[in-house]
């Protein structure tokens, strides 16, 4: 498994001045995957995409992309090397064209990608003449996008590429993303709010939460094991514990009894249906459940 | 052909697609030995993971819904499960039929019937196959 | 690609600091006419500053030591330094910087982004403080006043090694506090306060000597020991801005 993993880290903490942005982080990405990252604002998404490009010393812990360590200065080139980045404000140089720095990046990033270049300027409808200072969010993102896409980076490290766009934007940068994943075979890991987004198009997630990860795996794994119990009862649902492992979180509210399972249904049910429930039902969850619930729970 | 899959649906989206390449082959509107689309392309047309497209083909031949030749792609398998499974259609739809007149019969509304079938199905589908 | 980046960051800043400079030479050297035109003065020996007064004044009777005393000594070297604040301070790390992430996020080491743009800056001031210089030259030929460009060069040059440390100095301030106000003041504040303290006690430490090359004004050979303080303080200056960019967290 470690041999695949593209980006490992292990209990990788990073404290900036009182606050813990990152506690103890255990998180890895298989290569050709699309990892979503989730988590709330100040959850330690960005600080991890920190730590990895070198833009941030872990306090502790280590944290490894391609297997190098990305404290170490001169492995953290090679690492951007063959990695790009988006952040959260596609902050690019407002002083430059597009042209210009389409051209400037060309030139630092030594695997750039002329071909793809052609294609996604024309497709993106990016005048080159076009001053930075002045494109529209969706147009800025696109650039972001473009300047990623085409650095030939096996790793693309986004952060909320979809923030601030509209509908139509957004379909066109997932399709963007899970083209150039499905033609390159590379690796992608994003952050985002859009869990839909993440439904649609990662293979493998990560929930984080005051700096851990609290969820992690493949996402189809994920969505077989989290499912919902639902119990009915005559009277008021019993205030019992329930002891079957990997029970997410139990709500009360009057007579019925809700539970989210992190393993299945099958043991939780026995155990439940020595309550004496009129009903029981098992329905699957959706991601924003597993994410509502298993982040409210940390705190 | 094939129609986009609901991400949030819960259900998992290479399920999904399984489901519909069987429902298609069912309804004839892919026959045996009829090849399937290539799995990047549908990847790229349906807006969603490649895996996830390669994870549904696989289990499809692992099912023997369809063979995966090397090179060439994804082709429905020539067993003729669409003829099977159309029979097998015949038979329980009377089943079914009968199980929701009866239901109707005690004052059940068809959306109640249908969420009732569902979580009987989630219930029983978790078993083995789930971690502990 | 690096230094085309590091050019754009600081041509403002450069093209206003040249063509200010120019004008300033150009402006300097037109007053000569009037000054010669001061007769005789008679300073109360008691007055403060007098010996500096009645030097200066015996200075610009010449066209020699009318330029050095009053463009080499002294504006030049202060609008030097003030433009010396300003390009040190443009730096790429600055937390206001536009695409910060993104250049960070680029596969070139911070050293080689801090090498690039502390020699970029360096030769910008070069310039500032050579090519002003040579409208001397030329202006006083203009004027009927001849004056050697090699003179204008070697004073030029200290004047460089002078504000090179001044440079250094704001762009290690700019790595410790993260506004662009503060390095320019506490910059502007230190040159202030050597100018002062020069005023008051003469011949101290000689700074304005040194970069003014007054012994050679004067007769005799280049300040190479002074000229080597001031190159290595304005060495140790940038490494330690060096430094302390490769330890900043983001």
């Amino acid at each position: 498994m470690t041999d695949s993993a593209i980006i490992e880290t292990v209990e990788l903490t990073k404290i900036y001045g009182d606050r813990k942005a990152v506690d103890g982080l255990n998180f890895s990405v298989p290569q050709g995957s699309i990892c979503g990252v989730l988590g709330r604002n100040g959850a330690g998404k960005t600080t991890t995409l920190k730590v990895l490009l070198g833009m941030a010393r872990p306090t502790s812990g280590t944290a490894r992309v391609f297997g190098l360590d990305a404290a170490n200065n001169e492995a953290s080139v090679e690492i951007r090397r063959r990695c790009s980045f988006v952040s959260e404000e596609k902050d690019l140089y407002d002083t430059m064209t597009v042209g210009e720095i389409v051209r400037f990046a060309a030139g630092v990033y030594p695997r750039w990608r002329t071909d793809l270049e052609q294609r996604y300027q024309t497709a993106f409808a990016l005048q080159p003449l076009a001053s930075i200072k002045q494109l529209s969010r969706g147009a800025r993102t696109r650039l972001a996008l473009l300047l990623a896409l085409c650095s030939g980076a096996e790793l693309l490290l986004l952060d909320e590429p979809t923030s601030g766009l509209d509908p139509a934007a957004n379909e066109e940068v997932l399709q963007l993303l899970v083209a150039h994943a499905a033609r390159e075979g590379a690796t992608i890991v994003l952050s985002s709010h859009h869990l839909v987004d993440i439904e649609q198009i990662a293979d493998r997630i990560a929930i984080l939460d005051h700096g851990r990860a609290v969820v992690q795996g493949a996402l189809d794994d994920i969505r077989e094991r989290y499912c919902r119990v639902q119990l009915v009862f005559d009277g008021p649902a019993p205030e019992a514990a329930l002891h079957t492992p990997g029970i997410v979180g139990v709500k009360r509210d009057g007579r019925v009894m809700r539970v989210l399972s992190s393993a299945g249904s099958e043991r939780l049910v026995a155990e439940a249906r020595a309550l004496n429930p009129i009903a029981v039902d098992v329905t699957p969850v959706t991601l924003k459940e597993i994410f509502l619930e298993t982040v409210a729970v940390e705190i | 052909m094939l129609i986009k899959p609901n991400p949030s649906s819960g259900v998992p989206i290479y399920l999904q697609l399984m489901e519909q390449v069987k429902h298609a082959i069912e309804t004839g509107a892919l026959r045996p030995g009829e090849q399937l689309p290539g799995i990047r392309p549908l990847a790229e047309e349906l807006v969603i993971n490649v895996n996830t497209v390669a994870k549904a083909y696989r289990e499809l031949e692992h099912e023997g819904v369809v063979e995966l030749r090397h090179g060439a792609g994804a082709f429905v398998s020539a067993r003729a499960h669409g003829t099977k499974a159309a029979d097998k259609f015949r038979t329980a739809r009377p089943v079914a039929a009968a199980a929701i007149a009866k239901l109707r019969a005690q004052g059940l509304t068809d959306e109640e019937i249908r969420r009732l079938f569902e979580a009987e199905l989630a219930a029983h589908a978790r078993v083995g196959g789930q971690g502990d | 690609m690096l230094w085309y980046k590091a050019w754009l960051d600081t041509r403002g800043r450069f093209l206003i600091g040249l063509v200010l400079l120019v004008l300033a030479a150009a402006g300097n050297v037109a007053g000569f006419p009037h000054v010669q035109r001061i007769g005789a003065v008679d300073l109360d020996p008691n007055e403060p500053f007098h010996q500096q007064l009645s030097d200066a004044i015996e200075l610009s009777r010449t066209f020699r030591g009318f330029v050095w005393h009053e463009w080499f000594r002294q504006s030049a070297l202060s609008i030097g330094a003030l433009f010396a604040a300003l390009l040190g301070t443009s730096h790429i790390f600055s937390s206001s910087r536009r695409g910060l992430l993104f250049t960070l996020s680029l596969p070139a080491s911070r050293r080689h982004w801090f090498a690039t743009r502390a020699a970029t800056g360096l030769a910008e001031l070069l310039v500032l403080m050579v090519v002003p210089s040579l409208v001397i030259p030329l202006l006083g030929a203009a004027m009927g006043q001849p004056y050697g460009v090699g003179e204008a060069l070697v004073y030029s040059l200290c004047g460089f090694v002078g504000v090179a440390t001044f440079f250094g100095l704001a762009l290690l301030l700019s790595t410790i506090f993260h506004d662009a106000w503060r390095p320019i003041l506490i910059v502007c504040l230190v040159a202030v306060c050597v100018s002062f303290f020069e005023l008051l006690v003469p011949n101290s430490f000689g700074v304005f000597s040194v970069l003014s090359a007054e012994n050679y004004f004067r007769g005799g050979s280049l300040p190479w020991a002074g000229l080597s303080v001031f190159v290595v303080v304005a060495a140790a200056l940038l490494y330690a801005a060096a430094r302390n960019i490769e330890r900043l967290d983001f």
